[in-house]
């Protein structure tokens, strides 16, 4: 359940974020992301990024039971000011607000 | 009397070297593409066409989950107008969901080390080449062009099921362009695109109404308005 593997600048390509009742990896199956909401331009701008998981068979997760939503969020994985367009997001939008 | 210099010369020389080498070691590339769609109909071919802006970067990987390249587009999807009619929908649209790679995977479909591909795309400038069927962007068409809902996905194989006899797709090109990027012509047609995100998800109860029917178990997926235009 990784979020920095799904939706935008993904460290993985290939792995689905739709939320559209597919039983993925470990049977989990997604049922919220950004677009669910029209949220994925702002988010991204932001350097932010969520997907929500629900487990349709908790037998096969270390720790999940049957039914169990998982909310995941990406941390810091934007640093780096010399990018153009979103150039360090997650310093401006994250620890900076974090902070002030 | 000499006149004194100071060091300003020696720290901007400094860093315009420190900033070239690191340039150098995390490049940065960019180009506009031109895609064009064209469509046979019993009134002759008719081509829609955007260009969009793509950037990579590679990043500096100084924390764990950063990652090694970074892409970004702004633009918006090429409008087909097929005309008006009482019996078809007027407007195809190619999305620009998957424009971020569509040049890498026209221009440079080879596996390998990524910096060579990139660099082979920034430099095919006047390069035309037909667009791979697998990497044919998203054809959606609308029910009402004024409203968000009832947007359907169109057959590249078929355009006759959403347009009727006589309509097929002759072609999807792409284009290595020194063009400007293509403005407001989506707007346009697609109001819909300035609305506050209140006003678009109360069409929906609370959700994207952009639900285009499909094969999956539930029977429909989300579009991003950023499909249609990515203006940041």
């Amino acid at each position: 359940m990784d979020a920095y593997n799904r939706g935008y600048n993904a460290g993985i390509s290939g792995l689905s974020e739709a939320s559209d009742g597919s039983i993925g990896i470990s049977g989990i199956k997604v049922v919220a992301n950004l677009e669910s909401f029209d949220l994925d331009e702002e988010a991204e701008a932001a350097g932010f990024y969520a997907i929500a998981y629900n487990a349709t068979d908790g037998s096969q997760i270390d720790g999940f039971n049957t039914g169990d939503v998982v909310i995941s969020y990406r941390g810091t994985d934007n640093p780096d000011p010399f990018t153009i367009a979103d150039g360090a997001s997650d310093l401006w939008n994250g620890w900076i607000s974090g902070v002030c | 009397m000499k006149k004194k210099i100071g060091c300003l010369p020696v720290v901007l020389f400094i860093s315009l070297i420190s900033f070239g080498l690191f340039k150098f070691q995390y490049p940065t590339y960019d180009w506009h593409q031109k895609l064009t769609v064209t469509v046979d109909t019993p009134d002759g071919e008719i081509a829609g066409s955007s260009v969009v802006f793509v950037e990579w970067d590679t990043i500096i990987k100084i924390l764990p989950d950063a990652k090694g390249i970074s892409g970004t587009v702004r633009g918006e999807a090429a409008v087909v107008d097929l005309g008006e009619s009482e019996t078809r929908p007027r407007y195809m649209f190619a999305l620009i969901r998957n424009a971020k790679a569509i040049a890498l995977d026209t221009f440079s479909p080879e596996v390998g080390p990524w910096h060579p591909r990139v660099s082979k795309v920034e430099d095919s400038e006047g390069v035309v080449l037909p667009v791979p069927r697998k990497f044919y962007p998203l054809l959606v068409t609308f029910n009402d062009i004024n409203k968000p809902v009832g947007v359907k996905a169109v057959n590249p194989n078929d355009l006759a099921a959403t347009f009727g006899e006589g309509y097929s797709l002759k072609s999807i090109t792409l284009e290595i362009t020194d063009e400007p990027v293509t403005e407001g012509e989506v707007k346009k047609v697609l109001r819909w695109l300035d609305w506050s995100r209140e006003k678009f998800l109360n069409y929906s109860n609370g959700t994207n109404p952009l639900m285009m029917a499909d094969s999956s178990p539930r029977g429909y997926r989300f579009l991003r308005r950023t499909s249609f235009l990515k203006e940041k």
